[in-house]
Parts: structure tokens; sequence; C-alpha cells
């Protein structure tokens, strides 16, 4: 009966709002409208309305999924310290991190989706009654994982709000086995996608050692960085107090996870320069053009440099613990690793091709507009995520079968 | 209690040091699980229990499919006339093989057809010359000429200008038997019929010939396996001009007549070089 | 003969592109009367059935793919009788036909689960789909491997003089693409005195006579690899290799995800961006299943070596178009082949020989 009630006022929370509100929402369904759309001129006419070729045969789209896994992995940098850890902090924040996870992991499926030239034969995948090819396809890992990540994400988080709802404390007994699962799951489903990249010896700019570490790096810079903007967003139009300390921390996480990451990447380009063989012409293609083929070059440099900038103004202690500079500091991180991690990491592994032929990639109207969508669909139920959680941790969402002196009982995480 | 190491009083719970170790025994088991599994075992090798992949003994030949048969064999290469081959020359494993016989045979096994369309295999290209023909079209054994007036001969023949061999000098006789004009004159002294041109080459260009009864050299008929009936020398090498001559490619029945790599027409940059019909 | 077995859990986990064990549910069940030539089955008992009589109560239990295709085509059957009946349904009788073709089509497996029954039956449907499109009479072929073959192919960068009949002639044979100028075989100019295997100055798209001066021409393809990196990333299984070496693609089962198109190191796998359009008086009707059908958009191909023609004797196109004899092609395990001695007599050298995918595709020169 509880369930009933539960399901109801979350749909009342979802749907009541302010104006601001109610305009962001109505914004976001605009911009998923124009990316169903588009995907229905690309199921219409085929993969050919994208930018995608036989030598650039991957786009904007797995660009956009291989960062979002990193997203969605990032979460663990609030679960962790909340669940495992203890860090009271933590607590008021972590719901925030595993709604971002969903989001980042709907989104992660949606871009997969689009990207398939026949979708409707996904049903292939399923086991048993499709044909999975576990363990050998790493592709096949990833289906795994990241539906059980999102099962993890969905279910903890489900269980602890609704014991709230209800009144109690749930259980840890019966989530904690789960927690410390999503711990190592969220590191293996990032080490899988860059494992998905890094497992092919025919692109020697992928087939590097330190794909792994450099997207769990740029993972946990960019997250956290994300994460602090929710938070400060969320701190400014809702009651919802949270405090300096878990954004601090978390600004030191993303700080000190951006710097490795800049390590790496200066580990990279020292092995693709110092010598350059013909493995390395993907990265001259990036970075300084090849053969007169140059388009992403200013993406890359701008993309180093912001990445450059951003960290070096969160190191700067007086810069990260201003607020408002934090922000501006981490949108702009979030966004240079985004430049880098996406179309600066898939679309130069095409490039040349194996045969040694350029051919460039340009994304299309399609593709802007069903990325579009698909990031909009994302914000779209991180903010329902959010807007149905606070009212029932702020206490004031409760199920209405409860007397008085349990609804104002304090309940444990 | 404690349950994997979590200890709950009231309503904490604290976690100690053994639940971390369950965990890390938890993943180290999968781990060696997901290897185990993930560890080939020969792709390409043969599962236990399974009868092998029957193998050819030293030999034994493959059986000579049904490609013979009427229905299968192309109809442009029913009509070649083929005679074994002359001579020591042996195909790989020391097998016999059969040569097309050109001066006989129909133009038409140069002709061979893949879907539809119909291609035509010539590499020699230059038709004006007499010698394009089959030398039975006119000539019908000791040189005699079908249905031509004596004298008139010279005439048809100073057609042929000759550039090989070049360097040494030699003339038409170099070659030709003077007394049939449809036989080759050998060093020894021998001579041979023109459809087994393959002697004489072979006195020049031995290494092309020693490749093209292997194998490595000239164009197999109708397919890979059963009899093997391969080209003469004369099919492609003209042997009065045997310069392969230039020609343009083909371009591919796009639509477009477009020679860039496909999907680009619309969609990114150009590729390397320069691209036009 | 075919080789298959009832997919269990425990197959879906143990697979890695291994042969398969012969079923023997397969063996006492085969009803030749229903199978026509179109590959495998047990129709000479030479696969040992001995005689035995069909034990009709072990009768081949419906698997849950063809239990959900039965529900799913029920229903489907139903609305299209309930559509039917609509006053709006303006559909003709070859366009319902095709329709229902195409949903039992929708759920058929894997083609390598497939018993011989269920082969026959998708070829009978892909026909019919073929004739109702417009395509003419086509014959689909399901020929499996032949016995102690293994294709191996030589290619003599001395004769290749970059005329691209080759190329052509697989368009015409593999009913490729025309709109988008798609072509399995790429033939490279390069530049004289260059690394014959460095392909960093070579240029594919040239229209100028040919041969030209100073250049010398490579062509590349799949190269059949023994050690296929493309087979082992499908998430699907809908690629695989063939006991005669060949890496075939199930045009059906593929989902469309390119990453075998990442994986490959030889560029030799394509995607058909949009739906494939082969005027029908230029369709191949000698097909294959696993080579030269027709395809429809959002799946994967690319070059099997003709199957429909090497399953048959026959040389593939390639091979047999080129005019100055470069290609040659034959079976690794007959000692006595060409291909075999091309490879013990000639320098041979394979493209990216350090990556271990072991190509069954070789040049040399002479």
């Amino acid at each position: 009966m509880h369930l009933k009630w539960f399901l109801l006022s979350a749909f009342r929370s979802a749907t009541a709002g302010s104006r601001r509100y109610h305009l962001w929402m109505g914004g976001l369904t605009l911009l998923m409208l124009l990316g169903a759309y588009g995907y229905y001129v690309q199921l219409r006419d085929g993969l050919a309305v994208t930018g995608m070729n036989d030598h650039v045969s991957w786009g904007l789209y797995i660009s956009n999924f291989t960062f979002l896994v990193g997203m969605a992995a990032a979460a663990v940098m609030l679960v962790l310290p909340a669940y495992v850890l203890k860090d009271v902090d933590f607590t008021k924040v972590v719901l925030i991190g595993e709604g971002l996870a969903v989001a980042a992991l709907i989104m992660c499926l949606g871009f997969v989706v689009v990207d398939l030239g026949s979708p409707f034969r996904s049903w292939h995948l399923t086991p048993i009654i499709g044909f999975l090819n576990f363990p050998r396809s790493l592709l096949a890992w990833d289906v795994i994982v990241l539906n059980g990540y999102l099962a993890l994400n969905v279910l903890i988080p489900f269980y602890i709000l609704y014991s709230h709802y209800r009144g109690q404390s749930p259980n840890p007994k019966l989530y904690l086995p789960f927690v410390y699962l999503s711990v190592f799951w969220a590191v293996s489903i990032h080490m899988v996608t860059a494992f998905l990249l890094a497992g092919l010896p025919a692109r020697p700019f992928w087939n590097s050692s330190l794909m792994g570490p450099r997207f769990l790096a740029s993972a946990f810079a960019a997250g956290p960085a994300l994460i602090i903007v929710m938070l400060v967003m969320v701190r400014s139009y809702t009651p919802y107090d949270i405090g300096k300390e878990a954004i601090s921390k978390l600004a030191m996480i993303a700080t000190v996870a951006a710097q490795a990451n800049l390590v790496m990447i200066l580990s990279e380009v020292f092995k693709e320069f110092y010598f350059p063989t013909h493995h390395s012409l993907s990265a001259q293609y990036l970075f300084f053009g090849l053969h007169g083929h140059d388009a992403l070059v200013t993406w890359i440099r701008t993309s180093i440099f912001l990445n450059v900038g951003a960290t070096i103004a969160l190191t700067i202690h007086p810069v990260r613990h201003n607020p408002r500079y934090l922000v501006i500091a981490s949108l702009v991180l979030f966004f240079a690793i985004w430049m880098d991690k996406g179309m600066g990491l898939v679309i130069p592994g095409f490039i040349p091709s194996p045969l040694g032929e350029i051919v460039e990639y340009r994304a299309t109207w399609v593709e802007f507009a069903v990325t579009a969508g698909i990031w909009a669909l994302g914000l779209f139920i991180f903010t329902v995520l959010v807007k149905v959680a606070l009212p029932i941790e702020m206490g004031q969402s409760r199920s209405p079968y409860l007397s008085e002196e349990e609804r104002s009982a304090p309940l444990s995480h | 209690m404690a349950i994997a190491g979590v200890r709950c009083r009231g309503r904490g719970c604290f976690v100690t040091s053994r639940t971390y170790g369950v965990v890390v025994v938890i993943w180290v088991a999968a781990a060696v699980l997901a290897v185990g599994w993930s560890l080939p075992r020969s792709e390409m090798g043969i599962e236990a229990g399974e009868e092998a992949l029957p193998v050819l003994a030293p030999g034994e030949r493959t059986s000579s499919a049904s490609f013979e048969t009427e229905d299968t064999l192309p109809s442009a290469l029913k009509s070649v006339a083929i005679e074994p081959v002359q001579g020591e020359w042996r195909g790989p494993g020391g097998h016999g093989f059969h040569v097309a016989i050109r001066t006989r045979s129909e133009a038409g096994y140069r002709y061979r057809q893949f879907g539809r369309a119909v291609f035509d295999l010539t590499l020699r290209l230059d038709e004006s010359e007499v010698s394009q023909e089959p030398c039975t079209s006119c000539h019908q054994g000791q040189g005699r000429v079908r249905g031509r007036v004596e004298g008139e001969a010279e005439g048809v023949h100073q057609n042929v200008q000759p550039t090989h061999p070049d360097q040494t000098g030699a003339q038409c006789l170099t070659c030709h038997d003077a007394e049939d004009v449809s036989r080759l004159r050998l060093e020894r002294g021998e001579t041979v019929s023109i459809d087994h041109a393959y002697r004489l080459c072979a006195q020049c260009h031995f290494p092309q010939v020693e490749s093209w009864a292997y194998g490595a050299h000239g164009k197999r008929l109708v397919g890979w396996r059963g009899r093997r009936v391969v080209m003469g020398c004369a099919d492609c090498h003209d042997p009065h001009r045997p310069a392969t001559e230039l020609r343009l490619p083909m371009a591919g029945l796009s639509l477009g007549g477009d020679l860039l790599p496909e999907g680009e027409g619309g969609h990114g940059g150009e590729p390397e070089g320069d691209a036009h019909d | 003969m075919t080789e298959r077995r009832e997919l269990t859990f425990d197959d879906v986990l143990r697979n890695a592109g291994v042969h398969e064990a012969q079923s023997r549910l397969d063996r006492l069940m085969p009803d030749p009367a229903t199978l026509p030539d179109s590959g495998g089955g047990c129709q000479d008992g030479s696969c040992g059935c001995g005689g035995a009589a069909p034990n009709t109560l072990m009768a081949k239990p419906m698997d849950r793919r063809g239990a959900l295709g039965a529900l799913f085509g029920a229903i489907a059957v139903t609305a299209q009788a309930a559509g039917a009946c609509a006053p709006t349904a303006v559909e003709s009788d070859e366009e319902r036909e095709a329709m229902l073709l195409r949903q039992e089509e929708y759920f058929k497996g894997n083609y390598r689960l497939m018993t011989p029954r269920e082969r026959s039956e998708t070829v009978r449907r892909l026909e019919r789909l073929a004739q109702l499109r417009g395509m003419g009479d086509v014959r689909i072929r399901t020929d499996d491997a032949l016995p102690g073959v293994m294709f191996g192919y030589a290619f003599n960068i001395s004769k290749c003089k970059g005329f691209r009949n080759c190329v052509e002639a697989c368009i015409q044979e593999n009913n490729l693409d025309r709109a988008s100028g798609d072509q399995y075989i790429r033939i490279f100019e390069k530049p004289d005195g260059e690394s014959i295997d460095d392909l960093e100055h070579a240029d594919a798209t040239y229209g100028h006579a040919v041969p030209a001066e100073g250049h010398h021409y490579l062509g590349t393809q799949c190269f059949q690899c023994a050690n296929p990196p493309c087979v082992y990333v499908c998430p699907v299984q809908a690629t695989w290799q063939e006991p005669d070496g060949v890496v075939v693609v199930d045009y059906d089962w593929c989902i469309g995800c390119r990453y075998c198109m990442a994986a490959c190191p030889y560029w030799a796998r394509r995607f058909n961006w949009a739906e494939p359009h082969v005027p029908a008086e230029e369709v191949n009707p000698r097909q294959h299943y696993l080579g030269n059908r027709l395809r429809k958009k959002g799946v994967v191909e690319k070059c099997t070596f003709c199957i429909q023609r090497s399953r048959e004797g026959r040389l593939p196109a390639c091979a047999e178009s080129c005019p100055t004899g470069a290609r040659v092609f034959g079976n690794l395990l007959d000692p006595e082949s060409e291909i075999r001695w091309v490879l013990e007599n000639k320098q041979v050298f394979r493209l990216k020989e350090d990556l271990g995918t072991e190509p069954r595709f070789w040049y040399f020169m002479d």
C-alpha cells in the first residue's frame, strides 16, 4: 500500500514546481522531440544521414557514449565515502550522485542504441534467445556491466528512498553488500569501456595500456566537477541543505584526478611524439594535422588549454574555495574533458584508416539533433529523480499511513 | 551478530576488515572464472572428441566437382579445344595439365560472366594485326591458304610489325618455320605447333614459363580444382608486340561514376589524391 | 555435412568461434523429403544414421526463440487479420505476403544454430521476398564448406597493372550497392621506391591510364585471417570463421554495431549505411546465404572469396577476371595446388604480419 502512494507522490513531486522548473522541463522536452525527429529520419533513411562512413565508422554517438560511461562511474566517488567510509558529509549528497549515475547510464544506453544499424535486432544480444558473445567480446561485457550497474543504481536508492518514505531506516544488511558491489562495478564499467577500445590491435591510437587508467582519471575529474555544479544548483534552487564540506571534498577529488589526467595525457603525448612511428599518425593528425587534413587540431588544442587552465585554477586553494570560481572551473574542466575524451579520442582512432587513407568526419544535423535529444533526456531524468528524492530526504514527503510520531522520527541512511 | 564482517549493533552498522576480505575474495574468484572462460581454446584447432578435418594425403587429389558438367560450365568455355602440355613441362606435384588451343578455339574463352555482366579479359588490345586472328581462320595445315589466291599472302602478313624479339636482330624466320607457317622453330631444329608456343618462349623466358607451368603466372580456365586447363602464352602476350599496353581502369558502375571512397559524397573531406573519371 | 547442436546456456558461455559438435538430434531427425538440395543434411546416410528409425518421441523441443516467434507470429497474424477487416486497408496481396514473410524472418536465429529444415525455410522466404521486390528469380544456396579445403590467395604485385577488372567483377558478382560505389577490393597505386607494404602515400582513387610509370600496384580485400580480430569482437557472433577458412557474416543476425569494422586491421569490412540499391536487371541470381545475397541497410558485409563460387569449385570473381593473371587462388590443404607452389617457391609476405592475424592472403613478385 505504501508503494502506490510512493509512486503517486513521486509523480506529484516531479510534475509540480515553479515556473522556472516548468520552463526547464519544457525546454528539455522540446529538445527531446527534436532528437526523436532526427532519429526517425535516421531510422527511415539509414545511418547514411549521419557523417559516418566506412572509414570513420564511429562518430558523435560513440564519442558521447565513451564520455558518459565515465560520468556514470564517477558516482562511485560519492558512494564510496558515503557508505563505505561513512563520511557524514557525503551521506546527504550520495543519492544525487546515484541519480546522476542513472541518468548517465540511460544516456549511454541511448547513444549505443541510436548508433546501431539494426536497433530492432537488439534482442539478439540477450542470452538464450539470442547469442551473447560473452566473454570474448568486450561489447558483450559492456552490455552486461552497464545494465547491471543501472540495476544497482536504481534499486539501491529506490530501497533507501522507499524506506524513508515509509518512515523506516533502511536495513544495512540488505543493501550494503550491493553497495560494495557497486563500488567495484563502477570501476569495472569504465575499465570495460576502455578495454573495448584498447583491445584492438588495428587501431594503434587506442591500443595503449594507459587507456583504462586514463579513462578512470578523466572520469573522476569530470564526474565530480559536474556533481559540484549540480550540487550548487540544488543548493541554490531548493531548500535542501548541502554542506560546504561535501562540495569542498568533491572539489579536492576532482582536482587530484584532473592532475592525474594531465600527467597521463603528457605521458601519451611523449610516447607519440618523442620518436614518431607510423603508429603515431593518428596522434599527429589530432594535434598537428596530417597531409593537410586538420579538422580536429583546433578542437584538441582548445581542450588541452582549457583542461590545463581549469586544473591549475582548481589547484589554487583560494580559487577552489570560492564557490563562483569553483563552478566556473568545474564547468570548464567538464567541457574540456568532454572534448578530449569524446571526439578527441574516438575520431582520431579511425584516421588514417588501417590502409593509410585519410577520410575526415563531419557530423550532420541528424547527429546533433539526436545527441541533443539524448542529453536532454538525461538531464530530464536527473531532474525528475532529484525532484522526487529531495522531498523524501528532507522529511517532507512521507506515506500518508504514518502517524505523526513516525512521520517526524529521525532516520539513518 | 557479525555477518561477513559487517557488525551491527542497534541501528548502526560497522564495517570490519573482514568485509573487505570477503569482497576481495569474491572479486578474485570472479576474475579467475572470467579468465578461465575467456582463455582461447584454440579457435583454429579441433575440439576434443570431434573428428579432425580431413586432410589430403600426399598424392591424393580432391575430387573433380560438378563444375565439369554441362550446366555449370560457363557457356563461353564450352568451345575450348585443349591438348595435354608437351615436352617435359609439368604442373605442381609433377602432374600434367592441359593447354587451351588458341588457334582452334572460339575466341569465346576470353569472355567471362560475373553476375549478369560479361567481361572481355583480353590482355592483348590491338585488334588491327592479322596475328590476332586464329591462324586456322586462313590456313589449313601446311601453310595452305583457305579460299585465297596464292601470292596474295605477303600483303596480309605485311601488317605485322614486330617489336619482339628486337635486340637480337631477329626476323620472322627466327621463330616461324619457313616450310609451315603454322609451326615454330626451336633452337635444336625441332618444330612445334604454334599451339604449343610456350616451348619456344621458354628458350628465352624460362623463369616465366616455369612459373606458368606451376600456376604462378598466367590464367587458369574454369576453376581452382579438378582438371587443370591453362591459357597459352599467346592468349595474353602478343608475340610480335608483347608489352602490356596502357588502358583506362574500370571505375565501377556506381551511379555517380565517382572514384571517391564510398560514402564520402556528402560527408567529410576528400581522400588523398585526385579523383576523376 | 551439417555440424550443429541445440543451443544450451553452456554453449552461450563457452563459444569462442570453435567448431560445434554434430547434433545427435539432427542425425535422427532429418526428413529428406523436405530438404531440397541446399546443402547439409544426411540424405545419403553418410553421417552415420545407419538406418536408425527416427525417434519421434525425441522430436526437437520447441526452443524459446521458436516459442516467442510463434507467439508474436500469432499475434501478428491476428493483427493482420484484424487490420485486413479495416475498410481503409489498401495493401495489395503481395505487400501483405511480403510483410508476413518479413515478420517470420525477424524471429529466426543465428544461421549457425539452424537445423537444415530451418535453413531451407529461410531460403524459401528470402527467395520469395526477392521475387516480390522485383529482383527476379534468385537461387540462394546454403552449401557448407567442402571437406579438406582451406582457401588461400596469392597476389602478384609485379603483374598487377591497376586495371581494376577485379573491382568491377566483384561488384557485379556480389550484388554490391551501386549508389555508394561500395567496393570490397581496393587497388592502391604506389610510387616505386617505397617499401612495398607502406601504404601511406598510396592512392586508390586514380583515374588515369594504367600502368602509370614509376608506380606499382597492390590490391587489398578481406584476407580471411586465421586469427580474425573481427570475429572475437562481435557481441552477437554474427560473424564467424567457416571450416574452409572464409570469415562470413550472417546478415540477418548482425545488429550493426560496427565493432568488427573498428577491429579489422585491413579495412576489409563495409557497412550498408543506406538501403543498398542494385538494378533488377543486374542482380546476380546465383547467390549464397553467407555470400552475395541481397543485403539490407544497417548490416555489415565483406568479401567472402566469392563463397557462392568457390564452394562450387570455381574461382572467385576477382581471380577469374584479372587479365594479367596476378591472382592465384586455391586450396592450401592440397600440397599440389598452385597456391602451395607459390608459397613454397616465391618470396611471399603478408600485410601487418606483426599483428598476428595470420591472413590467408599473400603477396609475391616475379
